[in-house]
């Protein structure tokens, strides 16, 4: 900067950069496209399970995106009827790391078989880190 | 079942297509947007799905950046009419980026901020 000049004051305004990690996105579908360049394809995207009779099994896909500082973090994400709060699912816990560079976010892919008893509410939570950083409600409905 | 709205999906993919039944898909869904040299113009779709309760939203989808002012790449209204059903919102986005950087995808609900989702647009060889 030459001399007797002073900055002018910076209207820039900064990313903001997630600290804790977080749920970007949780996404039911029918089938998963791994493409080579890693991009994901989410087809035939859901949000509410139908069925002429109960119980019944509903055979999908579950996406989970997650942002976060970077480093080693644990995800567990389990599913609930959101009324009695039981525990109808639980996904293994895992662990992954997010590379120390400007964004990074981690995948999970998960192929689910679920028993549905009845129709109803149930809930996605999603706990990162020990910490609920998502919840998702969607509904079970019988149909004629 | 929900007290306001929720975002389940904001997404940045290659292409959205809907089935006869109006299911979406998405496809190449990515993260960052690479290119050989700047400036460089990149085309994308952006992907939102909320659940909320009954009732008229506004979804709007900017870009931020280390720019001063934000650009706004999408925004439409949608109309919940019944509880726990998913609404979206998409549409194809064309934008220049003049050089490498960090960026951010904001969505705001009824002009409230919902949701950010950084990005990063990087020069690869």
């Amino acid at each position: 900067m030459p001399k007797g000049k002073t900055a002018k004051p910076s209207l820039r305004k900064p990313v903001n950069l997630p600290a804790a990690a977080r749920v970007v996105t949780l996404a039911m579908y029918d089938y998963h496209i791994a493409e080579d360049t890693g991009k994901h394809g989410l087809v035939g995207l859901f949000d509410t399970f139908w069925s002429k009779q109960f119980p019944t099994r509903v055979a999908f896909h579950l996406f989970v995106k997650l942002a976060g500082a970077p480093g080693r973090h644990k995800a567990r994400v389990e599913l609930r009827n959101k009324i009695s709060g039981n525990r109808v699912l639980e996904l293994p816990v895992y662990e992954f790391d997010l590379p120390d560079r400007p964004v990074a976010y981690n995948d999970l892919v998960s192929q689910l078989s679920l028993d549905l008893p009845g129709p109803g509410v149930l809930e996605w939570q999603v706990y990162v880190d020990g910490k609920l950083s998502g919840a998702y409600a969607f509904q079970v409905l019988l149909v004629d | 079942m929900l007290d306001k709205p929720q975002v389940n999906i904001f997404a940045v993919c290659d292409r959205v297509v809907r089935d006869q039944s109006g299911k979406p898909s998405l496809l190449g869904v990515l993260d960052i947007l690479n290119s050989p040299a700047f400036p460089a113009v990149f085309s994308f779709y952006v992907f939102v799905q909320i659940m909320a309760p009954p009732g008229d939203y506004r979804i709007a989808v900017h870009l931020g950046s280390d720019e001063p002012l934000p650009q706004k790449l999408l925004e439409d209204a949608v109309a919940v009419t019944e509880q726990a059903r998913g609404m979206h919102i998409s549409g194809n986005v064309t934008l220049p980026f003049d050089h490498p950087g960090l960026y951010e995808f904001r969505l705001y609900i009824d002009d409230v901020p919902a949701l950010t989702r950084p990005f990063q647009v990087r020069q690869v060889a």
